[in-house]
C-alpha cells in the first residue's frame, strides 16, 4: 500500500513531531502511522485520517509532551514561581471586590491612554503612504493687513502658486490646491454636499493616491470630472457602480479614491480638476486675485540638494517682488513647512485638515501621564494595604526559612501578577468603546486610526509590569529586611507607621487632583454656557450670507427680494460680530501721537430690517443721504473713545481727512462672536453709496427652509451662472470658533470624569481594607452597645482628615487655574462665583461619604458574634 | 508499599500484555483492550500506562523489528516482570478475598 503512506495527514505529523519527546518518538510515531492504515483498510481513508488527528491530540499529556529546557535545568525555581503564582491567584479570589477595584483603576486608566496614545501614534504617521514625503513641503504665506494685523496662513494667494513655480528653482515641482470645492449628489430625493479639493495634476506625482476603481487621470480632461473617497462612495453609493454617475451640479465621477482619514493630514471628500483662469485685462474675478489667499493651497517637491538658507533668501526676494505689486491691499512674505508631522506642528489659521500643534501635542501626553501616575498610585497604594494584611503570613515564612529574596520574589509575583489583567481588558475595553469615542469627539477622528498596533500594545504591558513593581517594591523591600520576631508583636514595626503616613499621603494627592478637576470642570462648563448665552447684539436666527462682488450684488439684492419667504436684504461690506478689517482713522480729533482708528461697517437702509440691533437713541437710516456727511449708527464703546457725551451724541457732525460723518443713532454694543477677542471696540455703521467693498447679502428669511433656499438659487443662476450659490447661515457662522472650544470643554470634561472615577475607585478600595482590618474592633464595640451609626462615623474619620486637606488644595487651584489660565483670554469671561464651588464640594464629598458607607455598610453590621469568632 | 500500587486500567494493561505474550505492542495491546473491554482508549492514555509500569518496574520493553507500515519506525514489545506478575497476583487475591467475605444473601437481588 505504498501510496496510501501520504495520506497521513501532513500537519498533523509535524505537529506530534514538534512537542513528541525524542526518546519515544519513534515508537508512537510507528504505532500511529500502523494504525493509520489499518483503520483505511477498516473505514476507509476519511474517517482513517481523522481518527488519526485525534489520536495526535490526544497525545498531549504530560508523559508525551517535551519538557522545555528551562525547566529542566532549574525545578526548583520553578515549582516555587508555580506556588507563587497559585497564591496569587488564590488571593485574587479572597478579597473578589477589593481586587476588582485593584484592577479596574488601572485598567480605566490604561484604556484612556491607549486612547490618546493611539491618537498621538496616527498623528505622527500620517502621510506615511506618499513616497515623497521627505521632500513634501508645503509653502505659507504671513499676511500683513493695511491696519498692521499679522496673520499665519496655511495658504497662499491664488495668483503666487504660479509664480511661485518660476520663480523658486529650489521645487522640483509645484502643486495648487484648493479647498473650497463642493459637490451635490441627490439621494433618495436628499441633497448631500460634499466637501472636496481643486487641483492640478502635479497632485498626482506629489500624493500617491490609491485608486480603487476607475482611472484617476480622467478626473484632469475636463473641469467637471471628479474622483470621490471610499467613504463617500459606501455612504450614498452603497449599491451603484458609481463610475460615470452624474452629480446633482453636473460633476461626473470617474474614479474612487482611498479615504484620507487617519492617512493624510488633508480632509476631503472627492478631488477634482483646478481651473485655473488665463488672466483678462479687466480686473481679475476676486476669487483669483490676490485678495483670495483663503483657501488656496502650494504644496511642493523639494529639490533634495536645496539649501535651506539660500530658498529661505529666495523666498524673501519673492516675497518683496510680490509686494511691489500695484493694487495690493496686504502685504506678504512666504516659508515653507515639512508636511511630515504637520499634525503636531505650530498650527496657522485656515489648515486643510486637522491640526492640533505642539500644544495639542503638550496636552495628549500631559494627560497620558497624569492618568498612568494617578492609576499607578492607586494601584500602589492598594496593593501596600494588601500587603500588610498578610504580616503574619509573611513572618510564618521567614520563621520557616525564606531567604529575603524569596519574600520579595513572592510579592512582586502578586503585583505583577495582577497588573497584568489590568492591559488585557484595557485592551478588551478599549475596542468595546471606540466607536463611542469618535462619535463623542468627533474632531478626533481625522487623526484616529482604530487598530492597535503591536508595538503599543507592548509598550502598555511594560507600563503595567512596572507599576507591579513599583507597587510591590517598598512593601517587598520592608518585609524583606525586618526582623521575623516583630512581626508577630501587635502593632508591627514602626516601619507600619511610615506605611500608614505613606498611604495617607497618596490618598491625599488623589482626593486634592480629583477636586480640583471637578471644580476646575464645573467652571468651564459655566463659562461655555454663559458664551453660548451670550447675545450677539443682533439677531442670528434664519439669517443668510450670501457673497458676492459688489456690482453682482446690487442686482442680486432686488432679485432676492422677489423670492417669498424673503422678508429683507441688507447689503454690507462684512459680517458683523466677526472682526472687520475696515478702519477709519480719527487722529485729527486728538492731540499726541496716539492714533484712534475705528473699525467700521458699510451697511444700506435694510441693515436694521435684518440683523434688529439694539437701538439706544436716535434711529436707524431712513435712506436719505441729502447732505455731504454720510450717516452713521455708532456704539458706546466709539462715543467713549472719542470723548462724546452720550447726551450730544445724536446729529453730531465728525470729520477726518477723507469725509465727514454724522452720528444719527446709538445702537446696543454689538458683540464679537469669536470667544476669545476682547470685545467692547467701537464700531461705525456707515451707510455709504455702494461701492466695491460692500461684498456680503444678508438676507432675513422667515424660515429656515430648502425651498427658499431653491428659490433663491434660481435667483442667483438668472444672474450669476457661471458661480456657485454658496449661502451660509449667519448662526453657523458665527458659531464656528465657539463650537472647536465647545468641543475641547467635552473632551476636558470627560477626562476629569475618568480621573474622578479612578480616585473614587482608590478611596473606595480603601475604606474596605480599613473596614476589613477593623472588623474585630467593630465586633467589639457592637457588643459593648455602639449603634450602627456610630460605627459607620468611626469609619468615615478616616477619610475626613484628606478630604479637608483636598477641599483646601483644591479650591484655590482651581479658582486661580481658571482666573490665569482661562479667563485672559475670553470676551465675556466667567466670574467665579463662591455657589460654584460650594456645589463642587459638597458634591464630591456627598459622592465619597455615600460610597464608603455603602462599602462598609455590610462590614459594620455584621453580626459580633461572628465577626469575632473567625480569625 | 507506596509507588507499588497497581491502578485499574495498569492493571487491565498488564494482563493484556500477559494476554498477548510475546506479542504485545502498542497496536496490538491498544486492539485487544478496545475489543476485550469495548472501551476505545487512545495511544496516547495507553502510553502514559505503559510508562508508569515501567517505571515502577512492572513491565520490560525492548525494541523490535521496522517495517515500511510503520513509516520504518520499530516496534516497542512489553513483557511483564516477575514483579509484575507478582502484583498481578497480589490484587487478584485481594479481590477474591473481598469477593468471598460478602455474604450470600447479598446477592439476591430483591426487586420490588
Amino acid at each position: 500500500m505504498p501510496d496510501k503512506r501520504n495520506h497521513i495527514p501532513a500537519l498533523y505529523q509535524i505537529l506530534f513531531k514538534w512537542f513528541c519527546r525524542e526518546t519515544i518518538y519513534a515508537e508512537l510515531q510507528g504505532d500511529l502511522e500502523e494504525e493509520f492504515h489499518l483503520n483505511v483498510e477498516k473505514y476507509g481513508l476519511v474517517k482513517a485520517r481523522n481518527l488519526y488527528r485525534k489520536e495526535v491530540l490526544k497525545m498531549i499529556r504530560a508523559s508525551v509532551v517535551k519538557v522545555p529546557s528551562m525547566i529542566v535545568k532549574n525545578p526548583v525555581k520553578l515549582s516555587l514561581l508555580l506556588l507563587n503564582i497559585k497564591l496569587a491567584f488564590r488571593n485574587l479570589f479572597r478579597h473578589k471586590a477589593f481586587s476588582a477595584i485593584n484592577v479596574f483603576g488601572l485598567t480605566a486608566a490604561l484604556t484612556i491612554c491607549l486612547f490618546f496614545v493611539n491618537l498621538i501614534f496616527t498623528g505622527f504617521s500620517l502621510d506615511r503612504q506618499y513616497e515623497n514625503l521627505n521632500s513634501l513641503y508645503r509653502v505659507e504665506s504671513t499676511v500683513t493687513s493695511k491696519q498692521g494685523d499679522i496673520t499665519a496662513m496655511a495658504t497662499t494667494p491664488f495668483p503666487s502658486v504660479a509664480m511661485l513655480n518660476e520663480d523658486i528653482p529650489d521645487f522640483d515641482m509645484v502643486c495648487h490646491v484648493r479647498n473650497s470645492a463642493f459637490a451635490i449628489v441627490n439621494v433618495n430625493g436628499i441633497e448631500v454636499e460634499l466637501n472636496g479639493l481643486e487641483v492640478d495634476p502635479a497632485f498626482l506625482t506629489l500624493f500617491n493616491l490609491e485608486v480603487l476603481q476607475g482611472d484617476i487621470k480622467d478626473v484632469f480632461n475636463d473641469f467637471e470630472s471628479i474622483a470621490i473617497t471610499e467613504e463617500v462612495a459606501q455612504r450614498l453609493y452603497p449599491d451603484l457602480y458609481p463610475i460615470g454617475e452624474v452629480t446633482e451640479d453636473g460633476k461626473v465621477i470617474r474614479a474612487i479614491i482611498a479615504t484620507p482619514r487617519a492617512h493624510s493630514h488633508m480632509r476631503y471628500e472627492f478631488i477634482g480638476h483646478l481651473n485655473i483662469p488665463i488672466s483678462t485685462a479687466d480686473t481679475p474675478s476676486f476669487a483669483y486675485s490676490w485678495n483670495a489667499y483663503y483657501d488656496s493651497y502650494t504644496y511642493v517637491l523639494l529639490n533634495g540638494k536645496s539649501d535651506p538658507k539660500a530658498l529661505q533668501e529666495r523666498l524673501m526676494q519673492f516675497g518683496n517682488k510680490v509686494n511691489r505689486l500695484s493694487g495690493l491691499e496686504q502685504q506678504f512674505s512666504f516659508s515653507i513647512r515639512p508636511v511630515k508631522g504637520i499634525v503636531f506642528s505650530e498650527p496657522v489659521m485656515n489648515e486643510i485638515g486637522t491640526v492640533f500643534g505642539r500644544e495639542g501635542l503638550v496636552v495628549f501626553i500631559t494627560t497620558i501621564l497624569v492618568m498612568l501616575v494617578i492609576a499607578c498610585f492607586n494601584y500602589a497604594n492598594l496593593s501596600i494595604a494588601r500587603a500588610i494584611q498578610r504580616t503574619k503570613e509573611i513572618g510564618v515564612r521567614k520563621v520557616s526559612g525564606s531567604t529575603a529574596l524569596q519574600i520579595i520574589g513572592q510579592i512582586l509575583i502578586e503585583t505583577i501578577f495582577f497588573s497584568l489583567i489590568a492591559p488585557l481588558l484595557a485592551i478588551g475595553l478599549y475596542y468595546y468603546l471606540k466607536d463611542e469615542f469618535i462619535a463623542t469627539l468627533p474632531f478626533f477622528a481625522d487623526v484616529f486610526k482604530p487598530e492597535l498596533s503591536l508595538t503599543i500594545i507592548g509598550v502598555f504591558i511594560f507600563f503595567s509590569v512596572f507599576t507591579g513593581l513599583f507597587a510591590g517594591f517598598f512593601p517587598a523591600l520592608y518585609f524583606s529586611r525586618i526582623k521575623a520576631l516583630s512581626l508577630f508583636k501587635q502593632g508591627g514595626a514602626k516601619g507600619q507607621l511610615t506605611f500608614l503616613a505613606l498611604r495617607k499621603v497618596i490618598i491625599t494627592f488623589q482626593l486634592s487632583l480629583s477636586m480640583f478637576t471637578v471644580l476646575f470642570t464645573l467652571l468651564m462648563y459655566q463659562q461655555v454656557a454663559k458664551l453660548a448665552g451670550e447675545s450677539q447684539g443682533f439677531e442670528t436666527k434664519n439669517r443668510l450670507i450670501v457673497r458676492a462682488e459688489s456690482k453682482d450684488a446690487q442686482l442680486l439684492k432686488p432679485a432676492f427680494l422677489t423670492v417669498p419667504g424673503v422678508e429683507a436684504v441688507s447689503q454690507t461690506s462684512g459680517i458683523p460680530g466677526t472682526s472687520i478689517n475696515m478702519v477709519e482713522s480719527f487722529n485729527e480729533l486728538i492731540s499726541g501721537d496716539s492714533s484712534i482708528e475705528v473699525q467700521f461697517l458699510l451697511a444700506d437702509e435694510a441693515f436694521d430690517e435684518v440683523l434688529e440691533p439694539g437701538l439706544l437713541d436716535g434711529q436707524f437710516f431712513t435712506g436719505k443721504r441729502n447732505s455731504p456727511n454720510k450717516p452713521m449708527l455708532v456704539n458706546r464703546a466709539f462715543l467713549n473713545l472719542l470723548n462724546i457725551d452720550f447726551n450730544r451724541a445724536i446729529g453730531l457732525i465728525i470729520k477726518n481727512k477723507k469725509s465727514s460723518f454724522q452720528i444719527i443713532g446709538i445702537v446696543d454694543d454689538i458683540t464679537m462672536g469669536n470667544p476669545f477677542i476682547k470685545t467692547e471696540e467701537a464700531m461705525m455703521i456707515i451707510n455709504a453709496e455702494a461701492d466695491r467693498s460692500q461684498e456680503v447679502l444678508l438676507l432675513k428669511l422667515e424660515a429656515n427652509n430648502l425651498r427658499i433656499l431653491t428659490s433663491l438659487e434660481e435667483k442667483w443662476k438668472e444672474i450669476l451662472p457661471d458661480y456657485r450659490f454658496e449661502p451660509e447661515y449667519l448662526e453657523t457662522y458665527l458659531q464656528k470658533p465657539l463650537t472647536e472650544f465647545l468641543n475641547l470643554v467635552k473632551a476636558e470634561g470627560l477626562l476629569c470624569l475618568a480621573v474622578i472615577a479612578i480616585s473614587l475607585l482608590g478611596q473606595v478600595g480603601m475604606a474596605l481594607y480599613n473596614a476589613e482590618t477593623k472588623v474585630k474592633e467593630i465586633g467589639i464595640r457592637k457588643v459593648l452597645g455602639a449603634s450602627l451609626r456610630s460605627i459607620i462615623t468611626l469609619l468615615l474619620k478616616g477619610s475626613l482628615a484628606p478630604l479637608i486637606v483636598a477641599i483646601g488644595i483644591g479650591c484655590p487651584l482651581a479658582y486661580f487655574a481658571f482666573i490665569n489660565g482661562i479667563t485672559p483670554d475670553i470676551s465675556s469671561p466667567l466670574k467665579p462665583k463662591p455657589w460654584i464651588f460650594i456645589q463642587g464640594v459638597l458634591g464630591l464629598s456627598t459622592v465619597i461619604i455615600l460610597l464608603i458607607t455603602s462599602q462598609t455598610w455590610r462590614i459594620a453590621k455584621q453580626n459580633p458574634t461572628e465577626s469575632l469568632q473567625a480569625e | 508499599m507506596k509507588g507499588t500500587h497497581l491502578g485499574e486500567f495498569q492493571e487491565i494493561v498488564l494482563l493484556t500484555i500477559m494476554v498477548l505474550d510475546e506479542q504485545a505492542y502498542g497496536v496490538s495491546i491498544k486492539r485487544e483492550i478496545n475489543e476485550k473491554t469495548n472501551r476505545n482508549i487512545s495511544r496516547g492514555a495507553l502510553h502514559t500506562a505503559l510508562s508508569r509500569l515501567e517505571e515502577k518496574g512492572f513491565i520490560r520493553s525492548k525494541q523490535g523489528e521496522a517495517s515500511p507500515d510503520r513509516g520504518g519506525h520499530p516496534k516497542r514489545y512489553y513483557t511483564a516482570s516477575n514483579k509484575g506478575i507478582e502484583a498481578l497476583q497480589e490484587a487478584r487475591t485481594l479481590r477474591e478475598q473481598l469477593w468471598n467475605q460478602i455474604p450470600e444473601l447479598k446477592w439476591q437481588q430483591p426487586y420490588a
